[in-house]
């Protein structure tokens, strides 16, 4: 119930931070949220600034460019960007890190089943990918070339693709023999 | 494509949401009727496969690569409703474990990517497999790649029409349709090129491996 509740939060912060367009309540939305994130607040933070600063960088640099040329002032809109796509950011990565998402969506256990078995079906595609990428780079003598690139992709893409449905046949029959489909 | 919360206005995102919601509902339908119980572990493991796809790196012309979508090759190989929800599950993945992307921009995304996207790249190849499958491959891929692109740019280019402060300060994204269409489709028509590439040679591989043939 815990889990449902901070979801059922997190969407109303979310929509209040994008429907309101003051500094101030930006400001205690995001100051609630530290307050809430506690000794987690200075990591969380951290990765949300990480998440998104190349996209904010970007269109804030270029923005401010934009309007330095036309002489218009950009302050007001770079702020209230960077504010509220920090305190979203920051929500998203505590809510993650605060709320077990197999419990806050248990209104639909084929969802809730859904999301743990292919999260972890994609850590354990991103292990094994991680491996091909160093095959690559253990069997090229310099940078590998667009060529060898795209062969290293289709074969991946190939790869995956079998073993995908190799695993869902897996997980399809030990799913029948525990039982889980039984209605 | 992946764009961030906090760049899309609620006048955008919350009928978008609301339009997932019921595709995503329809989608979920259709693929539980056509492969029953194993609809779960079917739809989980693509979701895998999709996620990695999303990692292969893309050769560009000067040494430098981008990363795949890997839509064309899911459209093609599992139709357009197992498309969406994969690629909608896997921006969801996205946004939780790599924080790449947002709860905001999901929907947005979700129907640009994974329904208009697959879409495009299964109708394309419908069409064009009687002339060539190779062809009809790599418009799938290209179309895939591209199609997105072009609707996120247009969701993203009309937000300081809809969304302006009083004195007339952009909301959110503040960049128009001149800045967004140029600066998203340039890269993404060249990077088509190399998606198609990479959807004709998965295809072509799949194929051999499916015929039994060493590749």
């Amino acid at each position: 119930m815990r889990d449902r509740v901070a979801l059922i939060a997190y969407l109303a912060a979310v929509v209040l931070a994008t429907t309101v367009h003051r500094f101030d309540t930006l400001g205690l939305l995001l100051l609630a949220a530290l307050l809430l994130a506690g000794r987690d607040a200075p990591r969380l933070a951290r990765r949300a600034l990480l998440a998104v600063l190349v996209f904010t960088g970007v269109v804030s640099l270029s923005w401010l460019a934009a309007s330095l040329w036309q002489g218009t002032d950009p302050w007001r809109t770079l702020a209230l960007l960077n504010l509220r796509v920090f305190v979203l950011a920051f929500l998203a990565f505590l809510v993650v890190a605060r709320v077990n998402w197999q419990r806050a969506l248990a209104f639909s256990p084929g969802l809730g089943r859904l999301l743990v078995l292919a999260t972890g079906q994609a850590l354990a595609f991103r292990r094994l990918f991680a491996e091909f990428r160093l095959a690559l780079r253990s069997r090229s003598a310099g940078r590998p070339g667009p060529r060898a690139l795209l062969r290293h992709g289709a074969a991946a893409g190939a790869f995956f693709l079998q073993l995908a449905l190799r695993r869902s046949e897996e997980i399809t029959q030990a799913m029948r023999s525990r039982g889980l489909f039984d209605a | 494509m992946h764009v961030p919360d906090g760049f899309i206005a609620p006048q955008v995102y919350l009928p978008s949401a609301a339009a997932a919601a019921g595709l995503w509902a329809y989608a979920a339908r259709r693929v539980r009727r056509a492969v029953r119980e194993a609809a779960i572990p079917r739809l989980a493991v693509l979701t895998a496969l999709s996620f990695v796809l999303m990692m292969i790196a893309l050769p560009l012309p000067g040494g430098s690569s981008a990363h795949a979508a890997g839509i064309g090759l899911l459209a093609v190989r599992f139709g357009v409703w197992t498309s969406f929800l994969c690629v909608s599950l896997v921006l969801l993945l996205q946004a939780l474990i790599l924080g790449a992307g947002g709860i905001t921009t999901l929907p947005v995304n979700a129907l640009a990517m994974g329904l208009a996207g697959s879409a495009a790249a299964w109708a394309a190849w419908r069409a064009l497999r009687g002339v060539s499958e190779d062809a009809a491959r790599f418009a799938a891929g290209y179309l895939g790649l591209t199609v997105p692109a072009l609707l996120v740019a247009l969701a993203l280019g009309v937000q300081p029409l809809i969304a302006r402060a009083e004195d007339g300060s952009p909301l959110f994204f503040p960049f128009g349709l001149a800045v967004t269409l140029p600066a998203v489709m340039i890269p993404h028509l060249l990077l088509g090129v190399a998606e198609g590439l990479l959807t004709v040679a998965a295809c072509r591989l799949l194929d051999r491996l499916d015929a039994g043939e060493a590749p």
